[in-house]
């Protein structure tokens, strides 16, 4: 009896069946229930978060409730994940390029000599201080008739000494730099001041506030600095750019292994 | 031993060098300050909580690069560059609770190790900045200091801010002066004052800022100060915030603590608050509409509803939070005590909470980080003021649009260094303007003749026969003080109105009084027989493009001066008031540029101006 009952097909069949179901179970369990896995690190982490926010030891009960809101938050932030809702969250996706620009910028060695070098060999403009120019200076009201300005125009040009008009403008300028000038003067009036001639009066030049003659003597055309001259600003620099590029490059990448295709709607004015 | 040989053999030298009565090279040899030189002494960067936790993020770096003129994005993704380089700026972040937002966003181990730090920390991360800013802002309103011995986060947030200023910091070319803010505000009174330092990171990182926590008696700051000065042999000044959001407490006629005014506190006022901040973006500080009827450029981006708090605010608070009649108070007390707590030379900043300097109007990039240009909704809407109604239910409201792309300081100093500009400002020769860098220097005198205006060594002259702006005269019996002053243009600006001579002083019954004097004035217009000249220059703002053109106004204004009213018995000081035409404010070119309509609470164009420090008379 027994022997045909192994015997038969039918049994075979539902045997197999009954294998096959519970496997199947077995791996379907496998499969979805992930772990959350609390492990002992993770476990003095949260005693010492207590003893630091409560200034106590935590008993068992307080560290479980620690635990379990842990695990709740795991719990929901996998199941969040799962459902894509970070995906359509600006905060989120704001604080994730926030980290990763940070980690963009967390490797960053200091610039070497030669990053410095070859920063200070691009941007050497940069670093020019300006010129400088010593003149005198005689100024005319803006309202000054153009005989008063001839006048003062020829009495200058036969050496002989003229007055300014009143104003808080210097009769002489010592070794002003580019930016002296253009404030006091105004922007253009540098201009013009790196045309002239040395070493005699030329004018009127004019300015938004009047007119204006100037003897240059000495001009100091703006030097190309040393390295040494400038170096503390140049390693400050190079640094910023340093990361400015380590950040394009992360985005360079990621932009590269990915497509971007923007649809514009096409009601949009 | 050999060094100390050495030492004193130095000090001889040097004591000869100073005894050297004359210097053959004659620029070396110039005694008196020549450099005129524009800056801000009131800036806050994200280290400032109240800015970083509200959406800056541009630090003490950004702030002294933008002021150097580099080209910036701003903290709301604007290209933003000044149109030209300030000389100086001080970065004043709030002593409370320095730098918490910057070592928030980099999850500072310092910070980590609080556990409040660590809960903004968390709200700040989980994606809950405002939560993060709430809490700051409760303990604030508790005044107990969250981080209460947790000093590392302050300790590294005041080295990056030393670090910063030693790095930008360019003698000659550009000062960046160290400083902070001390945030006193009882009730939500604002007795805010910024403490600015002559020396260095190596004198400025043996201590802490002192902040509110540890008390809001200014009596308190300034023993700070003392001690400080006393502990490191640098030297440091206080300047208070503009007054108008005080609620009738910077010029008060009592001290903080009820006690009465003596002498000992107005000797002490004098000696650690040289200055006042008589304009900024919160407001024009010079007087107000009640207070000085007679002027019809007192409404000047006038604040008047009080402070931050809920406290009621009443007219008969003014007089305590304006300038010109804090300097009335103060020669009514120089009467009465025979010491003035009030004799303050005056300055201009922004308190922009931006790390951006912008006291342009066609450059403003706000009060905060929120109101920058492009933050439509906010820029002109927004409630500053009365954000807590006022406890008697007054409509309190002060409105973004209202705030003012204000002001510079201006010093004429001897050289553009740390001890240069700070000299400058202890010894009061400065003066405020609302933003645009108008030219004015003036000296008071008994001996000056008319002809002294146009000398072309006007200020030898000056030097020579007088004070400058100020200074003190003492009073002569036989002769009324005379003035010789001179005004000139922004060379990138607009043309100048008038010029004016401010009288303030006490009577022999103790009254005090204001007087104005039309000095020099644009075109050909006339003084009255009272020295007024109450013709208005004229408008040529074109509102919808938001221009203006020097077609009225006049580049150099000049005037000789002498008080027609003197009595050497009274009190008396004489500040400069210096208008130039009007131009567009920042709201009609921000209309302009966004064809937006304009603010209604506002003026269409304003008059920009310069106040000087005053000259005070002695009997």
């Amino acid at each position: 009896m027994i022997k045909r009952i192994v015997k038969e097909p039918l049994l075979h069949f539902l045997l197999l069946g009954a294998l096959i179901f519970v496997v199947y179970q077995w791996r379907q369990e496998e499969n979805t229930a992930s772990v959350i896995r609390v492990d002992s690190a993770t476990v003095t982490t949260l005693a010492n978060q207590y003893r630091k926010t409560w200034l106590m030891e935590p008993t068992r009960e307080a560290l479980q409730t620690a635990i379990d809101n842990h695990v709740a938050n795991q719990l929901y932030a996998d199941q969040a994940f799962a459902l894509g809702m970070h995906l359509d969250d600006p905060v989120v996706a704001r604080r994730m390029r926030m980290k990763m620009e940070l980690l963009s910028e967390l490797d960053i060695a200091p610039p070497s000599e030669d990053d410095i070098g070859a920063y200070f060999d691009q941007h050497r403009d940069k670093y020019k201080q300006g010129g400088r120019h010593s003149f005198q200076h005689r100024f005319l009201d803006r309202l000054a008739s153009p005989e008063r300005r001839r006048e003062m125009e020829a009495a200058l040009s036969h050496g002989n000494g003229v007055r300014s008009d009143a104003s808080l403008f210097a009769d002489q300028y010592d070794n002003a730099s580019d930016h002296q000038i253009s404030r006091a003067f105004g922007t253009g009036f540098l201009d013009q001041l790196y045309r002239l001639p040395l070493d005699q009066w030329v004018g009127p030049l004019e300015s938004p506030l009047g007119w204006h003659f100037v003897n240059i003597s000495q001009r100091l055309e703006p030097p190309l600095p040393m390295l040494d001259q400038v170096r503390e600003a140049v390693v400050r620099d190079a640094l910023q750019a340093k990361r400015e590029q380590a950040k394009r490059d992360q985005f360079q990448q990621l932009i590269n292994n990915n497509k971007v295709i923007i649809e514009w709607p096409k009601d949009l004015k | 031993m050999k060094s100390l040989w050495m030492t004193g053999l130095l000090c001889a030298v040097m004591a000869t060098e100073l005894q050297a009565a004359k210097i053959y090279s004659p620029q070396a040899a110039s005694e008196y300050p020549t450099k005129l030189l524009f800056g801000d002494l009131h800036l806050h960067t994200s280290y400032s909580s109240d800015a970083g936790m509200i959406g800056a993020r541009l630090g003490p770096d950004a702030a002294y690069r933008f002021a150097r003129g580099e080209k910036l994005v701003s903290n709301f993704g604007l290209p933003v560059q000044i149109a030209r380089p300030l000389d100086f700026l001080a970065v004043t972040d709030h002593a409370e609770n320095l730098g918490l937002a910057p070592m928030v966003v980099r999850s500072d181990p310092e910070l980590l190790k609080s556990p409040w730090g660590r809960r903004v920390h968390d709200a700040f991360h989980s994606g809950n900045p405002t939560g993060a800013y709430e809490l700051w802002m409760a303990a604030r309103q508790d005044n107990r200091d969250p981080l209460q011995g947790f000093d590392g986060v302050a300790r590294q947030a005041w080295q990056d801010i030393l670090t910063a200023a030693e790095k930008f910091n360019d003698p000659g070319q550009f000062t960046a002066l160290i400083g902070y803010e001390w945030t006193s505000a009882p009730d939500g009174d604002n007795l805010h004052r910024n403490v600015i330092f002559r020396g260095n990171k190596e004198h400025a990182s043996q201590i802490l800022p002192i902040s509110q926590y540890q008390g809001d008696d200014p009596e308190l700051l300034w023993q700070w100060m003392d001690s400080y000065q006393q502990a490191t042999g640098d030297r440091v000044l206080a300047i208070p915030h503009n007054g108008n959001l005080s609620v009738g407490r910077m010029f008060a006629e009592t001290r903080l603590n009820g006690e009465p005014i003596d002498r000992d506190y107005a000797e002490k006022r004098q000696r650690f608050e040289p200055l006042y901040e008589t304009t900024q973006a919160k407001g024009d500080g010079e007087t107000h509409p009640l207070l000085s009827p007679e002027d019809e450029f007192a409404d000047f981006e006038t604040w008047d509803k009080g402070g931050f708090g809920a406290s009621p605010h009443n007219t008969g608070m003014l007089a305590a939070e304006y300038t010109r009649s804090a300097l009335k108070r103060g020669l009514q007390f120089q009467q009465t005590i025979d010491s003035n707590p009030f004799k303050f030379g005056l300055i201009g900043s922004t308190d922009s909470h931006t790390a951006l300097s912008t006291p342009a109007e066609d450059n403003w990039f706000g009060k905060v980080a929120l109101f920058e240009p492009n933050q439509r909704e906010l820029r002109f809407t927004e409630p500053v003021i009365g954000r807590v109604p006022a406890s008697d239910g007054s409509d309190n409201r002060v409105y973004s649009a209202q705030t003012s792309a204000s002001g510079l300081t201006a010093v004429w100093a001897k050289e553009n260094t740390r001890t240069g500009i700070w000299d400058a400002l202890y010894s009061k020769e400065t003066y405020a303007t609302t933003g645009s860098r108008i030219g004015l220097r003036f000296f008071a005198g008994y001996d000056f003749n008319a002809d002294d205006v146009t000398r072309s060594d006007f200020a030898e002259r000056g030097y020579a026969a007088g004070v400058p702006m100020g200074g003190t005269l003492q009073a002569r019996a036989d002769r009324a003080p005379r003035f010789i002053i001179r005004a000139q243009a922004d060379p990138q600006g607009a043309f100048l109105d008038r010029v004016q001579v401010i009288k303030l002083w006490v009577d022999a019954q103790g009254e005090s009084h204001e007087r104005i004097f039309d000095v020099a004035v644009a075109g050909d217009r006339v003084a009255d027989t009272s020295g007024r000249v109450k013709a208005a220059v004229g408008n040529t703002v074109d509102i919808e493009h938001a221009t203006y053109s020097n077609s009225i106004g006049e580049a150099v204004l000049m005037a000789f001066w002498q008080d027609p009213q003197y009595d050497p018995a009274q009190h008396a000081l004489y500040y400069v008031r210096v208008l130039e035409i009007p131009t567009p404010r920042w709201s009609t070119r921000d209309a302009m540029f966004y064809n937006e309509p304009l603010p209604a609470n506002v003026p269409a164009s304003i008059q920009e101006r310069a106040y000087s420090s005053p000259v005070w008379i002695n009997p």
